[in-house]
């Protein structure tokens, strides 16, 4: 009995173990071999084009979007704010954001760089480095792909130095002068890369895309399936881009902005005026403007309906005026969904347009509201204005929801007086549409569109040939035409038709990352210093309206006003690991 | 500790010359084996040196019989040591042998007399851990151990303590290696009583045997085994009460609204409530309207219940033996209203079942087996919205009493969209869940005696099997609740209510999930060889064990290989030198690179029993040890991080359909470097016997750990584009001392008493770490201790708006009078992230931790008692509504009420202002905040009656014991109103009552 007993015990177990021991046990060193996981490398993935593509794709994904999606996405870069809100078109009254927190409250420092994700540009964690890193690694190793064309392999290249260079164009127009990353370093290397110039810094960028130029496609053939590659058309475009912003006075100047370490070492301006920087920002353009008339392969969208030609301009993939858009979603999700959060960041506050940028739209006739024969009506503040106005900003009456809206207080889009998303008597339109259509629509980022081109090459020709040109008038018009709206009046000084262009570019362009650069590339200090205003409509009994005009919030730099914040900071902790980064003037 | 309390029992026992009642014939030699301390030894080998072929067992008491004559010899034979022969002189007789019994376990199934001990370890034995009751076995381990730091968590059965051995040597995985029966398995599986002794491997001498695992110590726990003798069985039960430690208590309603309206005003706002709705709350005129609900009375009641059965069966024959145990234990929580539900309770309930099948069978006279199967079921019962218990805490330590009100005037729930939950509805109206686990262990060890090829050679070969599995069920349902807010007219009056109900009542869903799974396989082969020469002793064991485990999910197995070996030599009973070596290596680390060699050596002198100290009465024992080694630890992350990894990314849309592009990515650069943590030990002890009653020993050590990971993003720029890699390049260094005092006397057959000390202080400092460029050399983490806790320094409060101004410019949020003031350590005039300094120790450790204990036995009657603390330890008094009050619509405690910042005088102050907002001023790290974290409590009282042995004996019994028994009666601490053992709002830890009986037959 004992024996049967000890039998089975020594049977059950040692059946366990042959049930174990087929996986878990092996002889000797072998035993160690199974690795706790499986791994793709940097061989596999250069070993089929398939693969490597998908490397490219995945840098694709660092691509910059302009509007709030999540948390922890590389776009929460304004802790769900946007960066019109620091310019004069817009103010937000989302008080947990960084554009309260930071900037109005004057609370923005240097040291919030180190580790604060709510600046308007973040050089540790936008994404941009990582970018640049994935681009230079595919550029390195594609080569190699045994499947691959020699043309394939150049295109996709050229590609990828076109990521790179969009996100230089971004640091660039934020910091200045930049550290030069020239391939994919290894954590061991020893680190030497000192802030450039702005100058070098600029031709850097434009030597990238000069070099993608020659091997990209002008347009997208397949448009079907690849529509949103970069092209040549973009690479131009971005090229006329940086080239404007470094022509301007914020860098080509007498004197540089503000004193300090950078400008003495001419990373914060390029150390005198050159209006030669004017002819090739001008030349840039104009080459990119030839080039589509001459294949007919880009235009302005323009239907002969002003509105939803705007509309589509900025909005839909694909329209043949865009020349670089960028994506981190396919449909715009459900309203209150977490996965863009821009939606409910707009009920929160982001979007209470200024006064001051509703008066920036002259009338239907071109001309601007300030003019005594514009047939402007302060009481009927919204009647017969530029087209463009009704599709950025929601004005009181516009067609809204499928029906009028009511932005008067007690109405139905401004509750009260505090309503955050009206508390300017506004309401951002732009992307968000009347909300229900813009739920479940396609969304991308319009990150430059050939409208842009021409306003650059019209005030590029403006600076260098100290006036307008025919050629200047001809392509604001371009942009004035599709929008709806009459003719830029003849005979306008340099300096009238500079201010023209500006508030052509300002109203065009509204909410899509162009006010902001054109503030600053300009040193325009009084439209930070400017009081900004809000509308408050009250509806009477009879059922007309009055407009009483109010001062919003003050900003912290409307009394405290400094140069130093044309630029950002650098992050101390970067500066402080030695490679030769240069703090900015004034931080 | 408790070892006296036995030993005077054995004694008892052979003073009054109960032989067993089986050693009557009269032609057998009856005898006692007892060790020098006068402890019975069990199962020891009794050979007739005249005739091989007559051999007996001793059993429990230490007791023989023999058949043999006088005249004849006997040799005793007990875990290898061999007695010289005996000349059997008359028919009862007894043998000392020159050991003590406590033979202890150093690992890998050997074991060391205290002489030839020359490592530091500490022990315990199983008698030393049934004066706890507890559910996991962890918490038995409170201040028992010297070097053991043992760390309470909470009070939600089964959580248990967190253990490190000689405070903190990393700042990455701290954790030791626990092995039961010689696999690792968690302690907590086990139940206390299962236990035979506990083990704490503390230096390199014999760390150095586990490698890679070693460095930061091992505990060994071994079960109980059976012993040769006739069927005994063991049962107990125990029933007991709890009640929660530490519950703040918070502000009524009228306190609530006056303090809202406080807040509101500090931060220059309308106040919310009128006088009139404060009358009302305070004289509950309306109280769906103008509530005061104490929800921790609604919630809990007073005591949660607990039931403990045990029985055991030990025994068997010098050819098999057998132990076998089931053990039973229940809580029943302190949720109050639970059954309201007429077909479940939603109480926090736990169940455990254990059992344990422990056999030693003799094959052959050259060849034993031992089997054993253990394991146990956990069924438990929770309410099931969200996560349970927890979540519901955190209700209460949420919601004012004047939110809502429990129930609404027509019965519905009473709730507010602010908050969400209402707890009572949470604990009666979301059903239930039930958790339920399984975990199995089966190992089997054969050892074969070698004599045959050379004498004192044996194999031994060792297979174990693990399993884990969890499974959850849940049937829950959701509940809707209606929220009451007055309408008022022009003048604040309430002319009207509006009624508004939110969520929805949905019946029971049901909705299940399998949990955490693991499973572990072990396989141990050794050899080991002894000798015993004239006058010194050899011991020589050579082994290998493969271990494999493996987790939950993908990247998750642990595979390792340990060559081990060891060499013992003892002269004279006075020199031992002990050499211990590793190699081995593990799955996770580079392949070319992933084996490592742990040498150590060690050696010690029993001066006491040199010549020149034969004449000495002082010292029963004087020994000094000594050691240096080398130890490893593989915890370190797994995935590969020696390879650069790429994995798949978002990827990106485009054209204007759905067309998505997969990407990839590369990830975390690849550690160039990459190996496990190497650990230099030096041990230096002391231990000394003196007076037959005092116990002392004391070691002082010192560690320097290298290899730690560190991340290198603080250093490597962020152009780099990918995330810096981890470097094995971290330094930290520790250094203690610890010491065990005890005085332990039996002054006659009815009265001893035993008092005794312990204590560990270590302190350690981060030599490298790859920190960041700090501006301020205070604001370094590199030289000071691991989790040293940063802060401002708090220099008051402001009393007013010109104070304010007249101060450095504090960047964090707004300030007003009744803030904190915060000193400006870099005299920048602002006062921000460069202003913190070094506040306190670390929390995640304390730099001292200390016990005493103190018992006596008078007749039966018996008192223990074991007083536990720590010192060096910082807390962070985060806890939302009890420090951090009114902020995110939370509650307030009275404790703060009392003692915030008033406008109108208020020099006592210990808290700042009253706000509704968050506040980043105020609430941040700073010493108002970061205290002092040091305790003292009294872990067990016991008191206890013994029946007197002719009486049990007169019942056919052994031992009947009768007790009363309190767990974690009192703190004594800084903290005052919260457990400075557990600071957050989840489950309460728990000051128990226990009634218990025990009986051996």
């Amino acid at each position: 009995m004992k024996n049967t007993i000890i039998l089975f015990f020594i049977s059950l177990v040692g059946f366990l173990f042959v049930l174990q021991g087929c996986e878990d046990l092996s002889v000797g060193n072998d035993f160690l071999e199974k690795p706790p996981s499986v791994d793709v490398t940097q061989d596999s993935i250069f070993a089929k084009a398939e693969f490597a593509e998908r490397f490219l794709w995945g840098a694709y994904e660092s691509l910059p979007y302009g509007l709030p999606i999540t948390w922890g996405d590389r776009t929460d870069e304004m802790g769900m704010d946007i960066q019109a809100s620091l310019s004069d078109i817009n103010h937000s009254f989302l008080n947990w954001g960084g554009v309260n927190q930071l900037y109005y409250s004057g609370q923005y420092t240097s040291g919030v760089e180190n580790s604060n994700g709510k600046t308007k540009y973040s050089y540790n964690n936008s994404g941009a480095w990582d970018g640049i890193r994935d681009a230079h690694i595919f550029i390195e190793n594609v080569d190699r792909v045994p499947d691959m064309t020699a043309e394939q392999a150049s295109e996709l290249k050229a590609e990828a130095r076109m990521i790179k260079a969009l996100h230089y164009t971004d640091m660039f127009r934020h910091f200045g002068g930049l550290p030069w990353i020239d391939r994919a370093y290894t954590a061991n290397e020893d680190f030497n890369v000192p802030r450039m110039t702005s100058m070098a810094t600029m031709d850097s960028i434009v030597a990238t895309i000069d070099k993608a130029i020659p091997d990209l496609p002008f347009a997208i053939e397949d448009k079907l399936n690849w529509e949103g590659r970069f092209t040549q058309a973009a690479a131009m475009g971005l090229k006329a881009r940086v080239l404007l912003f470094g022509a301007s006075p914020l860098f080509n100047d007498n004197q540089p902005f503000m004193e300090g370490e950078a400008a003495d070492k001419m990373m914060v301006w390029h150390g005198g005026f050159d209006s030669n920087l004017w002819k090739r920002a001008a030349d840039a353009a104009k080459e990119l403007i030839d080039k589509v008339e001459q294949t007919g392969d880009y235009s302005l969208v323009n239907t002969g309906n002003p509105e939803q030609d705007f509309k589509t301009a900025y909005y839909d993939r694909g329209n043949s005026e865009l020349l670089i858009s960028t994506r981190a979603r396919y449909r715009a999700p459900g309203f209150w969904s977490g996965q863009f959060y821009f939606f409910q960041a707009t009920r929160y506050g982001i979007g209470a347009t200024t006064q001051n940028y509703v008066d920036m739209f002259p009338m239907m006739n071109g001309l601007s509201i300030t003019d005594p024969n514009s047939g402007y009506d302060p009481d009927n503040p919204y009647e017969n204005r530029d087209p463009r106005l009704y599709q950025t900003v929601l004005v009181n009456g516009a067609p809204y929801k499928n029906r009028q809206a009511e932005l008067w207080i007690g109405g139905r889009e401004r509750r009260n007086i505090n309503t955050n998303s009206t508390a300017s008597g506004y309401k951002l339109r732009k992307f968000i549409l009347d909300e229900n259509s813009a739920t479940q629509s396609v969304i991308q980022w319009p990150y430059l569109r050939l409208a842009e081109i021409y306003l650059t090459y019209a005030e590029a020709l403006n600076e260098f040939n100290d006036g307008p040109t025919p050629e200047a008038y001809l392509y604001v018009n371009k942009v004035r035409e599709r929008a709806g709206v009459g003719e830029l009046p003849q005979g306008l000084s340099k300096e009238e038709f500079r201010k023209a262009v500006l508030n052509e570019r300002a109203i065009e362009f509204g909410y899509e990352k162009v006010r902001w650069f054109d503030i600053v590339r300009w040193k325009m200090d009084q439209n930070f210093t400017k009081t900004l205003e809000g509308m408050n409509i009250r509806k009477q009994g009879d059922g007309s309206f009055t407009y009483e005009r109010f001062e919003l919030p003050s900003r912290y730099w409307q009394g405290n006003w400094s140069p130093k914040w044309y630029l950002s900071a650098f992050p101390p902790n970067e500066i402080n690991k030695g490679y030769g980064l240069v703090q900015n003037p004034g931080w | 500790m408790n070892r006296i309390i036995y030993i005077s029992q054995v004694c008892m026992l052979t003073l009054m010359g109960i032989y067993g009642s089986a050693m009557a014939q009269d032609s057998q030699i009856q005898g006692l084996v007892i060790d020098i301390d006068g402890n019975p030894v069990v199962g020891a080998k009794i050979h007739l040196v005249e005739d091989e072929t007559i051999v007996s067992l001793s059993n429990r008491y230490g007791q023989f019989e023999i058949a043999g004559e006088l005249g004849h010899h006997l040799k005793v034979e007990n875990r290898g040591q061999v007695t010289e022969p005996i000349r059997i002189s008359q028919n009862q007789m007894s043998v000392i042998l020159p050991v003590q019994t406590n033979q202890i376990s150093v690992g890998y199934g050997e074991y060391r007399s205290s002489n030839s001990l020359t490592g530091a370890v500490g022990f315990i034995t199983g008698n030393d851990i049934p004066n706890n009751s507890v559910i996991n076995p962890e918490n038995t381990l409170y201040g028992k151990i010297p070097g053991l730091i043992a760390l309470q968590n909470g009070g939600e059965p089964p959580t248990g303590a967190t253990f490190n051995i000689r405070g903190v040597e990393t700042f990455r995985n701290n954790q030791p290696l626990i092995l039961v029966d010689g696999f690792e398995r968690p302690l907590s599986s086990l139940s206390t009583d299962e236990i035979q002794n506990i083990s704490v491997l503390k230096d390199a001498a014999l760390l150095s045997m586990y490698g890679q695992r070693g460095a930061n110590g091992v505990i060994l726990v071994e079960t109980k085994r059976g012993e040769a003798d006739q069927l005994r069985v063991n049962a107990s039960f125990e029933t007991s009460i709890t009640e929660p430690v530490g519950l703040p208590k918070f502000v009524q309603a009228p306190t609530y609204a006056r303090a809202i309206n406080e807040a509101l005003l500090n931060d220059g706002l309308d106040p919310r409530y009128s006088n009139g709705d404060i009358d009302a709350f305070s004289n509950n005129s309306s109280p769906v309207l103008f509530p005061n609900v104490n929800w921790f009375d609604e919630v809990l009641r007073d005591q949660g219940t607990r039931q403990t059965f045990n029985i055991s069966f030990d025994g068997g024959s010098s050819r098999a033996r057998y132990y076998v145990l089931m053990n039973y234990s229940s809580d029943n929580g302190l949720f109050g209203p639970v059954n309201r539900n007429e077909d479940f309770s939603t109480q926090l309930k736990y169940g455990q079942f254990n059992f344990r099948s422990n056999l030693d069978i003799e094959v052959s006279e050259s060849l034993a087996l031992q089997i054993n199967a253990a394991g146990n079921i956990v069924n438990r019962n929770t309410p099931s919205g969200g996560d349970g218990p927890n979540e519901i805490f955190n209700s209460l330590y949420r919601i004012p009493s004047a939110a809502f009100p429990v129930q609404t005037m027509d019965g519905s729930w009473g709730g507010s969209p602010l908050y969400g939950t209402n707890p009572v509805a949470m604990l009666t109206s979301t059903g239930y869940g039930s958790p339920n686990e399984r975990e199995l262990f089966l190992d089997s060890r054969l050892i074969k005696n070698l004599d045959n090829v050379t004498k004192g050679l044996s194999a031994e070969l060792a297979l174990s099997y693990n399993n884990f599995a969890s499974y959850f069920e849940q049937q829950s349902k959701q509940y809707s609740y209606e929220s009451v807010i007055p309408v008022r007219d022009q003048s604040g009056t309430v002319v009207d209510v509006e009624r508004t109900v939110f969520g929805e009542d949905t019946e029971l869903g049901f909705w299940s999930s399998f949990g955490n799974q693991r499973r572990s396989t072990d396989i141990l082969g050794k050899i080991r060889y002894e000798t015993l020469l004239e006058n010194s002793e050899l011991t020589a064991v050579a082994l290998f064990h493969q271990s494999g485990m493996t987790l939950d999910g993908q990247n998750n197995t642990f595979r390792r290989n340990n060559f081990a070996g060891s060499l013992l030599y003892g002269y004279d009973q006075t020199y031992y030198v002990n050499v211990a070596v590793s190699y081995n290596g593990n799955n996770i680390l580079p392949s070319n690179d992933r084996y490592g060699l742990f040498p150590a050596v060690s050696a010690s002198w029993l001066i006491s029993n040199e010549d020149f100290m034969a004449d000495n009465s002082l010292f029963d024992l004087l020994k000094l040890r000594a050691s240096w080694g080398v130890t490893g630890n593989d915890l370190i992350p797994n995935g590969n991080l020696h390879l650069q990894n790429y994995s798949g990314s978002s990827g990106y849309f485009f054209t204007d359909n759905n067309t998505f592009s997969g990407g990839t990515s590369e990830s975390r650069l690849a550690t160039a470097d990459f190996t496990y943590e190497t650990s230099y030990t030096t041990n230096l002890g002391v231990d000394i016997g003196l007076l037959e009653n005092l116990f002392f020993t004391a070691d002082l050590f010192y560690a320097k750990r290298k290899n730690i990971l560190t991340n290198s993003g603080g250093r490597i720029s962020n152009v780099l584009g990918v995330t810096a890699p981890l470097e094995s390049n971290g330094v930290v260094e520790n250094r203690g001392v610890e010491f065990d005092l005890e005085w332990r006397d039996t002054v006659s057959r009815d009265f001893a008493y035993y008092i005794g000390g312990q204590m560990t202080f270590t302190r350690n400092k981060i030599l490298e770490m790859n920190e960041a460029f700090q501006p301020y050399d205070y604001l370094k983490e590199t030289g000071r201790s691991v989790g040293q806790r940063f802060g401002l320094e708090a220099i008051g409060f402001f009393a007013d708006q010109e104070d304010i101004t007249s101060s450095p410019d504090q960047r964090f949020s707004q300030v007003r009078p009744g803030d904190i003031k915060y000193r400006d350590q870099n005299g920048d005039g602002i006062i921000n992230e460069f202003d913190v300094v070094p506040v306190g120790y670390s929390s995640q450790y304390p730099e001292l931790y200390f016990s005493a204990s103190v018992g006596f036995n008078y007749k039966g009657i018996g008192v223990e008692s074991l007083f536990q603390g720590t010192g060096n330890y910082t807390a962070y008094l985060n806890t939302p509504s009890v420090y951090w009050p009114l902020r995110n619509n939370n509650t307030l405690s009275e404790y703060y009420y009392e003692n915030r910042w008033t406008s109108e005088g208020s020099a006592d102050a210990i808290f700042p202002r009253l706000t509704t907002l968050n506040n980043e001023n105020n609430n941040r790290p700073n010493d108002i905040w970061l205290v002092d974290r040091s305790y003292i409590k009294l872990r067990t009282l016991e008191v206890s009656y013994t029946l007197p042995v002719s009486f049990v004996q007169s019942l056919s019994m052994q031992r009947i014991k009768i007790y009363g028994r309190g767990m974690n009666l009192f703190s004594i601490d800084n903290i005052e109103i919260m457990d400075p053992e557990h600071l957050g709002t989840g489950y309460p830890t728990l000051r128990s009552y226990h009634l218990g009986l025990n009986i051996v037959f």
